[in-house]
Formats: structure tokens, sequence, C-alpha cells
């Protein structure tokens, strides 16, 4: 009876999974299917659920004819440095807002969260300005620099969550045994807010890898432009090239299941080992 | 580290200086004994047009005649929207990066304005004018003066089957309300799923179908001296009847009111449509065996009259011109770019690859005619321009577009949306529109 | 200055001055809830209350005037240290646009080439506002589609995240591959994915639609269509969001507790909905309220799948004041759009986590 009870469970969850799965995913093969489809059976109609003829033109256009190769690059260059700088300012910062006696905690938090707050269209005109008076214009380290931090805010509020989670004995054990501060929340904190780093770490880099007017604005140039932008400029003005696009966009996407994928063990350790253990 | 570091010590300094830069700093505009050398390198800012590679093979010729000047082009955005806001930004931001840009039509009452684009008759000879048609000319104008230089020209045409029309053998209609009746004949017959389609989305280029349609029938959409609204009139009235009646009937599908210029020209291109309403890339587009089923069937035609009115009907203008950021520090060479792009040489090369050229030569060269029927009929066809000589035009462009397509939808009914389109459009006029 | 929070504001946790930690953002701190960890309990009520420290130490130590002790200032010290290099980035990089923004909203704005010059203070940007037929609209609409899409999302997200927490190993793994997939789609190119589908005569969905109900449905041409398909492309993509955070916030509680439960003899649901549930506030409300952030500003999708339309039946007020500063370059207006968006969001951030509180305090109350 208990059995038949825990196997029908796991039935349903397994149905439930698929179903997400497909919503998920339907859309994400309609793209993929698309790109590998010649131009004459891209607007099909009615559309065909598998492409007749399956070509790799949008990708060669893509890569060829296209600087995309280049953007992709830039795209993962200023993601990953602005990664790594968020979460290292985010968890020093998240955890004195979490651990420490600082004054004003509360205004800090608020403050943060109405900086996150305000629109980017109204932020991009002047951050240009910004950036051209410290000649950061068509650079990495501007790019950088606004996406860290334009993130920290999110992350801060993230990790702090996470670390007011973690029971303090393993701290005041560190503490005791006479560790620094910096070791401390090296050594002790962070492993255990693992899950926390690892969602501050994937949303920070979609947010940098997905952004697109504050790199329209300050990237002008060719070789520094991102992969958002790049994508903006295939096609001309009275045409959607969908194919060269969604060759693209599934180059793009590919990156995060690799990595997802690849760090599998990690992930998901990422997201159990860190569990508060009794 | 180093950015961090570096951030802390910018943070104070750099903030002043933007402040400082922000609140203005001088005028830019250039002295006309001032315009430098006609050498160096500069850059060339535009939006993808013709065939792949058209604007490289036109720098590399351009190049070749004047080796003292290198050009760069880069690549804008291929929404008109995103690439003015960029240059907006750019240039209001005071950066020289970008020497000359391609320019909407409609964008030089508002550049000029904004002082965005820099005079011209101070710098060019004044017979320069004299190569384009007046009205092109004009509308490159602010305030009497020239701020932009017409490169490519553009405007709407009709496509249409020639096999449908072959085969229940009728003529190419002259009316719109011949379209209307020649559509829905060859629909009843079961050939094809829809009779009409065009450009009736949320967007600029309803305006422009409207004002195509409304132009025919003898509607305005503000009075002569600009200063009044007049789109709820009559004749427009009978112009929104007209386009409701489509979508009614399944003339016009009725996802017309989410579609551009690609949406549409999809439609035509798999033989879904008998009529098509688009700008010169179509013809080209739907002849294409690669993309279109419908290669080598289709006609092209100018836009047909209203009911009543004088044939052909108006075509609206499109295009784009050559623009100089004030602050280029290469005015000489971007002077000699602009000189060439719209010399004799540089307009062929586009006439060749089926982008219309805007000097009169070229356009009315008989030959290249003879080649391109778009060419011969974008020279002959009466046109109707956007009243963008109004710096305020993109609101009243919105005035127009959003208050038709809410009626198209059917959110609004006709006389309410005529009515609410005036007076968006009159407080636009008033400068007390958002 | 004082260490209390505005009135409805996440209250910080500080140990120092003792303030209530179990209305603040954090798990575990179960006081109120099952947990067979006493030990652990009595620690945090009692004694932990102080930096992190041995106790020794800390009564060891005498209070300075403010009543802190050496050790407390030390530590206080340390935690300027360790949060400023942060606080510096943000505020260097964000607080001169913003300033400037609101500086823009409030004086006469000529973009020129020579800059934007400001001159005079005028509230005039925000009484065309207020007169704005269009920015009421907006508005009315941006409000109602957070409050709806941000609703979805919650419970489809939580939902999701437990279906994946029941899953473990390999498989939810790559649930977690494929779900962070849409998420991370440039949201330009997933609107473009969408508007291809919704596509009025190509359309995989309008042929499908065909297909099942014989009249194929006009996704985008028609008003509540517009809205409704817009609605749902982003719960597609934005959906991952609140489950991973939620996920990892189911990852962080401890296993006991709901084995307490239902030892209690609680059933799956009253478990969840009672113990855990409660648990998961803070994961739920960092969710949610950063939802309600990039609900609010949404942006890329009507723009490139609606173009606000049919008339202005999809705008958003970032979609409006991108149309004001960079269509009719007017930013003055524009920033005024950009600043009473932000007004807005805040309003909206404060009620929400005002209301999440209370509420949740009122069911712990009826335990």
């Amino acid at each position: 009876m208990r059995i038949g009870h825990t196997r029908l469970r796991l039935t349903w969850t397994h149905l439930a999974a698929l179903a997400i799965a497909a919503f998920v995913a339907a859309p994400l093969y309609w793209m993929a299917a698309s790109s590998f489809k010649g131009p004459d059976e891209i607007g099909a109609n009615p559309p065909d659920l598998w492409p007749k003829s399956a070509t790799w033109d949008n990708y060669r256009q893509a890569f060829s004819d296209n600087n995309f190769g280049t953007y992709l690059l830039n795209s993962v260059a200023v993601s990953i440095v602005a990664t790594i700088l968020v979460l290292s300012l985010s968890a020093f910062a998240g955890y004195a807002l979490a651990r420490l006696p600082l004054r004003g905690k509360g205004p800090i938090m608020v403050a943060l969260l109405m900086i996150s707050l305000f629109p980017t269209i109204a932020l991009a005109a002047p951050l240009f300005l910004l950036m051209r008076d410290i000649g950061w214009l068509n650079s990495y380290q501007g790019l950088i620099l606004v996406y860290t931090a334009l993130n920290v805010p999110f992350a801060v509020w993230i990790l702090r969550n996470f670390f007011l989670g973690i029971p303090k004995e393993m701290e005041e054990v560190a503490w005791v045994d006479g560790a620094s501060p910096v070791r401390t929340v090296l050594s002790v904190i962070l492993p255990q807010a693992r899950p926390g780093m690892f969602t501050a770490a994937i949303f920070t880099f979609t947010a940098c890898w997905t952004e697109f007017l504050i790199a329209l604005t300050l990237n002008t140039a060719d070789r520094f432009r991102t992969m958002p932008v790049g994508l903006a400029l295939f096609g001309s003005q009275f045409t959607v090239p969908y194919g060269t696009i969604f060759a693209a966009a599934t180059v793009s996407v590919l990156p995060i299941a690799l990595l997802v994928l690849v760090f599998r063990r990690a992930v998901v350790s990422g997201l159990t080992a860190g569990a508060v253990k009794g | 580290m180093s950015i961090r570091r570096a951030a802390a010590l910018c943070a104070v300094p750099v903030l002043l200086a933007a402040a400082a830069c922000g609140s203005g700093v001088g005028s830019a505009a250039v002295d006309p004994r001032d315009v430098g050398p006609a050498s160096g390198a500069i850059t060339w800012y535009a939006i993808n047009f013709g065939p792949e590679g058209l604007p490289q093979k036109l720098i590399d010729a351009f190049e070749k005649e004047h080796p003292d000047i290198s050009v760069t082009y880069q690549a804008a955005p291929n929404n008109t929207d995103t690439m003015r806001a960029t240059l907006t930004t750019e240039i209001s931001g005071g950066s020289g990066s970008i020497d000359v840009f391609s320019s909407d039509v409609i964008w030089p009452a508002q550049f000029g304005r904004a002082d965005l684009a820099m005079p011209l008759d101070e710098h060019l000879p004044d017979d320069f004018w004299d190569r384009y048609p007046e009205e092109r000319a004009r509308l490159a104008e602010y305030q009497g003066e020239h701020v932009a230089a017409p490169f490519y020209a553009d405007a709407g045409f009709l496509y249409y089957r020639k096999d449908l029309l072959e085969k229940h053998d009728l003529p190419v209609p002259r009316t719109w309300q011949e379209l209307a009746e020649t559509a829905k004949t060859i629909q009843d017959a079961g050939d094809v799923r829809y009779g009409y389609v065009g450009q009736w989305a949320n967007y600029e280029g309803l305006s422009v179908n409207w004002l195509e349609l409304t132009a025919a029938a003898g509607g305005r959409v503000v009075t002569e001296d600009r200063e009044r609204c007049a789109i709820d009139s009559e004749e427009n009235r009978r112009v929104l009847d007209f386009m409701r009646r489509m979508l009614d009937e399944g003339i016009a599908p009725s996802a017309s009111t989410s579609f551009q210029e690609p949406q549409s020209l999809q439609t035509f291109i798999e033989g879904d449509a008998v009529f098509h309403r688009n700008w010169g890339y179509g013809f080209g587009e739907s002849n294409n065996p690669e993309v279109s089923a419908i290669a080598g069937k289709v006609g092209i035609a100018p836009l047909p009259a209203f009911e009543g009115g004088e044939h052909p009907g108006p075509s609206g203008t499109g295009g784009w011109n050559l623009m100089v950021n004030p602050h280029s520090e290469s005015i000489g060479a971007v002077l000699t770019f602009i000189e060439w792009m719209t010399g004799d040489r540089a307009q062929r090369m586009l006439a060749e690859n089926a982008v219309l050229p805007t000097v009169s030569d070229v356009l009315n060269d008989k030959e290249l005619q003879r080649e391109d029927p778009v060419l011969a009929i974008a020279a002959d066809v009466p046109t109707v321009a956007r009243p963008a000589v109004i710096p305020r035009y993109a609101q009243v462009s919105y005035g127009i577009f959003s208050n038709i397509n809410a009626s198209l939808a059917g959110s609004t009914p006709p006389d309410a949306a005529l009515r609410e389109a005036c007076d968006d459009i009159q407080r636009a006029l008033e400068g007390d529109a958002l | 200055m004082s260490d209390t929070p505005p009135e409805g504001t996440p209250r910080a946790d500080g140990p120092p001055t003792g303030e209530d930690e179990g209305h603040t953002l954090a798990y575990g701190h179960s006081l109120r809830h099952p947990a067979p960890r006493g030990g652990q309990n009595r620690a945090d009520a009692a004694a932990a209350e102080g930096p992190p420290g041995p106790e020794g130490q800390k009564g060891g130590s005498r209070p300075d005037r403010g009543g802190r002790t050496a050790l407390e200032r030390k530590f206080a010290r340390l935690g300027w240290g360790f949060a400023l290099p942060g606080l510096l980035v943000v505020l260097a990089v964000t607080l001169f646009p913003i300033a400037f923004s609101v500086a823009m909203s409030l004086s006469n704005v000529d973009v020129s080439a020579g800059g934007f010059r400001l001159s005079g203070f005028t509230t005039g940007h925000y009484g065309l506002l207020l007169g704005s037929e269009r920015w009421r609209y907006a508005v009315l609409f941006t409000v109602l589609y957070t409050i709806g899409t941000v609703l979805a999302e919650l419970v489809l997200g939580t939902l999701i995240a437990l279906v994946l927490e029941r899953l473990g190993g390999a498989g939810r793994s790559w649930m977690m591959a494929l779900l962070l997939l849409p998420w991370a789609m440039i949201t330009v190119v997933s609107a473009q994915l969408w508007a291809y589908m919704y596509n009025g005569v190509y359309g995989i969905l309008t042929s499908a639609s065909e297909n099942l109900t014989g009249e194929p449905v006009q996704f985008l041409g028609t008003r509540f269509p517009a809205i409704i398909s817009m609605a749902v492309a982003d719960i597609w993509k934005t959906t991952p969001f609140v489950a991973i955070i939620v996920l990892a916030g189911l990852m962080m509680l401890p296993k006991d507790v709901t084995e307490a439960a239902r030892v209690d003899g609680a059933d799956a649901w009253t478990a969840f909905w009672r113990v855990r549930l409660p648990l998961l506030r803070p994961a739920l409300t960092i969710a949610v309220l950063f939802r309600i952030l990039q609900a609010f500003g949404i942006f890329d999708l009507p723009f490139v799948l609606t173009g606000g339309g049919p008339g202005n039946a999809t705008e958003s007020l970032a979609l409006l004041g991108w149309q004001v500063m960079f269509t009719n370059l007017d930013f003055g207006p524009g920033a005024a759009v950009a600043a009473s968006t932000a007004a807005l969001v805040l309003v909206g951030c404060l009620l929400f986590l005002r209301a999440f509180r209370s509420q949740v305090g009122e069911e712990e109350a009826g335990t």
C-alpha cells in the first residue's frame, strides 16, 4: 500500500515534469527547427513541423557574412568577467549586511532595490556621457563596469538572504579557531551558500548575456559589439531574416545549456549540498 | 580589482565632468572655411540597404576614385527607431566617432530642430541641389536650409498576381474599389486565400499606407498651413470605412492589423494574396525564385486611385538621406563622400542594384528604366510626402497610426477613431502631446 | 540615523540592536515552527544574537556610549570594509545617471549637438503626463499586466520548483538546463520567436488553432488576444527565474522540518502549506520583488511583438518612455515617464512587502 502510493506519486511527478518540459521546449524546438529551414520554407503556410530540406545556410550566413563570431566572444568575455566581479563584490557585501552590525542596513537594502528599479531607457543616455568622459566608450571595461554595478543589487539581496539561512555555529567555530574574517567568509560561509552563489551567478550571467540597450549605446564599434546588438544588425529595414536570427540565437543559447550540462554534478550539488544539514 | 579601484577613484571627478558636459558646451557649428582637407578616415553609419554587401561595394568604388579618403561602413540596427536612438545619444553626447550617417526621409525637421545634423548649404555649391527633383530636395530642408542630402529613394507600389488576373480575364484595377471587387471575385473562385495585404500594424508604416489612401481620396491629415488637424473629414471617413470593409469581407486578412512589411510580403510571396502594397524592394523579392513561390507571376503597377479620383493614386515617399554629424572632424572628406554618393556613378550603381536613385538624371534614364520596371514607374507616379516638415511629426504620426490601427482592430468605432486622431494630432501640433 | 528601516520595508537583521529576526527575510529561524533542533533554537534565541564570536569575548568588552562593545565596533568597521566596495561601484555608476534623469524630468531640456541643455525648474513634464490619456492608460496597463503575469509566474514557478525538487538526480539537472534556456534567451530574439509563431498567416500557433477550431485565432491583431499572447510569451520566458529561486530556497530548508510535520500527522499538502511555504517566504519575496521590477519595466517584448498595438493596447510605461525619449526626442517628458515608472514600482514593491508579510503573519497567528 505504501509502496504503491509512492510509485503513483513518482509517476505524477514525472508526468508533471514532462508537461513542463514540453511547454518550455516547444518554442525552443520551433526556433531550432526553423533555423534549418531555407527561405522558401520558413514562411510556408501551413508550416512544416520538420524541416523538409534541412540546410546549414542560415548558420553559414550568420557566421561568415556577419561578424557573429566576434559578437559571441565579446558577450562571453563581458558576461564572465562581470559575473565574477558581481559575485566577489556581493558575497562580502551580502555577508556584511546579513551578519555584521552595520548601522542603516534597512535603508541600504532599500536603496539597492531603488537603484535596480530605475528604467534602463532613462539611464542609457547619461551612462553614455559618463563613459565618454572616462574614455571608456567602445571598450570591454566600460560595459563590464556598468553590468557589474547594475547586477550587484540583485546579487546582494539574494546572497544576503541565503547567508541569513546559514546557522551561526560554524562561523563561531571558525572565529574561535582564529580564522581571519575574509577566510571565514571564503572557506566557511561561501561553501554553505552554494545554492545562493549559483543562483546569483546564473542570473547575473544571463542578465549580462541578454542586455541590449546599454551595449547598443556604449559600444558602437563593430569589434566591441555584443551578441544581442549583433543580432539587431541582421537583415535590413524591411526584412526580418528569421532563419539567420534563429540560427544565431540557437548558437547563442547553446553555451548556457552546455555549461549547465557539463557542470551537471556541480549544479545539482550546488543546489543541494549547501542545504542545511541538521 | 583595478576596475573597482578605478571606479572609486573616478567617481567624483567624473560626476562633475559629466554634469558639466551634460549642461551643454558651446555650439558645434563648423565655420565654412574650416572644413578641413578632403582626406583622412571617416565612418559612415547606415542601415543595411540593397543586396548584401552593396554599401561596401559603393565604398570600394569611392575609395578607388578618392585614395586619400578611407571610409568605414558601420552597420546600424535594422530598426529605424533603434538607429535613431543610437544616433541621438551619440551626437547629443558630443561624440564625433560617426562622421556621416544615413537618415530616414522623415528626420530632417526633427534632427534640424535638435541641432543633430550639420546644415549643408554653406558647404555645398548652390547648384548641388539641382540634381534632385524639386520635391525631393525640399524634403531635406529644415527652416529653409538643407540639413540632409537625399541618397536613395523609395515609393509605394501595387504588386499583383499576373497569372490570376489573366485566368479570370480581369484588368489591373485602377481604383481601390475595383481592386476590392477583383480580389473578391478571385477569392470566391477559390484561387487564393486573401485579396489584399498592406502594412496596417501599429507603426509608422500604417501612416504611410493611410496617407496614400487618403491622398487618393482627397483627404488630408493636417491643414495646408500645418496649423490644424484635418483628419476628421468626410473623405477620410470613406477611406477608413473602406479599409474596415476589406477586413470585414476577408479581402484583407484580419491579421493585417499586425502586419509590417516583412509579414505582408511573406503572405504575398507564399501565394496567399492577389494584391500587395509595398516598397520598391518588393518586386525583386517576390520574383526571386529562391524565396518566392510566385516568382515570375508578379506584376507591378502604380497605386490605384480612390473612386472618382485621378489615376494613378499617389505613392508614399520613402528613402534615406545622408546627414553630417556636427562633431565630425573630417568635414572636408565627408563632403567629398556626399558629393560622390549623390553623383552619377554611385546613383547608377544603386539603380543597377534595384535601389531607387534620388538624382533626376539617373531616375529618368530610359535605358535603366527599360531594365527595371520599378524605376520606370517610380519616375512617373505622383507622390505624397508625410508631413515631416513638422518637427513634431513623430507625435502627429502616432496620432494617425495608433487611432487608425485601433479602429481597424475593432477597438474603436470609425467616427470616434477619427475624432480622437484629430485631438491627438492637434495636441501634437500645439506641442502638448506626450 | 536610525537602524529601523521605513515602515513596510524589509527589516535588516542587526543582531546588536536586538531586532526581531522572525520578521526578517531569514531562513531557518524556526522559533515559531516545529523543528527538532532545539539546541540551535536556543542559541538563536539567546546567546548568538551578537556578532559572530565567542561569547566569552563579548562579555569581556566594555560597552561604549552608544551601548556598543569594542568588539562590536570592530565588527562594524569590518562590515563596512566588506560592504563598501560593492556599494561604491553601484553608486559610482548609477548615481549620476539617475540624478541626471531626475534633473531632466524637472527642467526644460534641449537636445542639441552641444549636449543636453537643462534650463530652469519646471513641473510641466509631470503635468503633461498627468493630463495625458496615453500615460494613464500605460500606467493602468503596466500595473495590471505586472500583477497578472507575476501572479501566474509565482504559482507556476513554485509548482515547477516543487516538481523539480521531487524529481531529483539526473532528471533535475536536465530540467534545470532546459529551464534556463528561455531565461537565457535574448529578449529581443524570444520576442521575434513568438512573433513568428503568432504570425497571423504562417505562424505555427495560428495554423494549430485553425486545425483545432476550424478558424485561425488572430493572436496579435486585436486587443485582448494581443495582451494575453504577450503575457504568455512573457510567462514562458520568466517563470524559470521564479522556479529556480524557489527551488534554491527549497533546498536550503532544513529537511527535518517537513519530516517533523509528517510525524505530527500532517498530509503532504498541509505540510507544504503550513510549514514549508511560510519558510519559503524569503525566497518567494525576492523572486516576486525582482519580477515586479522586471515586469514593470517590460520593453523588448511589446517593442518587437506588438509595437504597443493594436492602438495602444499593449503600450507599457517603458515602451512609452522610450518612444517619448527616442522617437519624439522629448527628453524632459521622457525622463518624467521614467521617473514616474520608478516611483510607481517603488510603491508597488513596498506595498507588496507589506501585504506579503502581514498575510503570512496572520497565517502564523492562526496556526
